[in-house]
């Protein structure tokens, strides 16, 4: 049988719980830099409200194809006649793949307009390739874990060290904690590879994510307040 | 530290100034307020007609600007706009 989750056992389902607060923060910030473009019309606001968006629809389909896995009624099945078992993990493999792939590569796509808004890079020939290594990216994420974490580390990177040039530029509150959430996410990419190896990584690697993501949700809230 | 203003300051300073003048205003009094060319202020006026945040009208044979309710959200907005744009870079 393949290894569809890296997750223990144990923490099935609680990943799904971390990653359902990611899509709440993803959708805000999505919300608030759409509601900026309409008074603005700026299209960086636009394209950062796509960005997160992605991000938080790439986490909505990781938290579906995941939670296929973590019902009591497959783990029966399986258990089952052979015939029953085969017809339920087919049915299941199909789902999870398209859903796997799908967030994969809304992630992917997620983070690469969020750097093209951030560095603002406006050859479309540029954003063309890009798109299209993403493309290729996604494509291969599906046989590789360790290479879709590897690449999102790669685009956090340079996200980062977009966020710690704005914070050093003028020290403000705000411009740290987002400086800090956006290190802590690309901290947590890290923990993700290792986790193909050991699985009480993953745990460490979704509680770093969602610790990142709580503090861009903090950033939020602080900002909405005003 | 940047000395110009950025378009969306520009904007919000033009809405302040009608505000300021019980939400209207006659264009001379605008070009002084908003610090700009004649040739830029009328740019940012078009501008700001299109998108409905302010109102030409005529009063007793003069021209007046008036801030329309969409334009003072803007105002009451902008502040928080620009705590986002600030804390992400934007």
């Amino acid at each position: 049988m393949v290894l569809y989750v890296y997750s223990p056992k144990w923490f099935y389902g609680f990943d799904s719980i971390f990653e359902i607060v990611s899509v709440i923060v993803g959708l805000l910030i999505a919300y608030y830099s759409y509601k900026a473009y309409r008074y603005t019309y700026q299209r960086r606001y636009l394209h950062f409200a796509a960005s997160f968006f992605f991000v938080a629809a790439a986490f909505l389909a990781n938290v579906i194809s995941n939670m296929i896995f973590y019902t009591k009624t497959l783990e029966k099945d399986l258990t089952g006649l052979t015939v029953a078992s085969v017809y339920v993990f087919k049915q299941v493999s199909w789902v999870s793949t398209i859903g796997s792939f799908v967030g994969v590569f809304l992630m992917l796509l997620a983070f690469l307009i969020l750097f093209v808004t951030l560095y603002r890079i406006s050859d479309k020939k540029i954003n063309f390739l890009l798109f299209y290594l993403i493309i290729v990216a996604a494509l291969y994420s599906k046989h590789s874990f360790i290479f879709f974490h590897g690449t999102l580390i790669v685009f956090m990177i340079l996200i980062c060290a977009y966020f710690c040039g704005n914070y050093r530029a003028k020290k403000t509150k705000n411009r740290r904690l987002v400086a800090s959430s956006f290190v802590i996410m690309a901290l947590s990419q890290l923990f993700f590879m290792i986790s193909a190896f050991n699985g009480v990584m993953f745990v460490v690697a979704q509680t770093v994510q969602l610790i990142g993501y709580l503090i861009l949700l903090f950033t939020i809230i602080m900002v909405l307040r005003k | 530290m940047n000395l110009r203003r950025t378009k969306i300051e520009i904007i919000n300073d033009i809405l302040k100034s009608i505000q300021g003048k019980g939400g209207k205003i006659k264009p001379t009094h605008l070009l002084y307020k908003s610090n700009l060319s004649h040739t830029k202020m009328k740019e940012y006026i078009n501008e700001l007609k299109e998108k409905d945040m302010i109102s030409e009208e005529l009063e007793e044979n003069n021209k007046y600007f008036r801030i329309t309710d969409k334009g003072l959200k803007y105002v009451s907005e902008y502040k928080k706009i620009m705590e986002f744009s600030d804390s992400f870079g934007l």
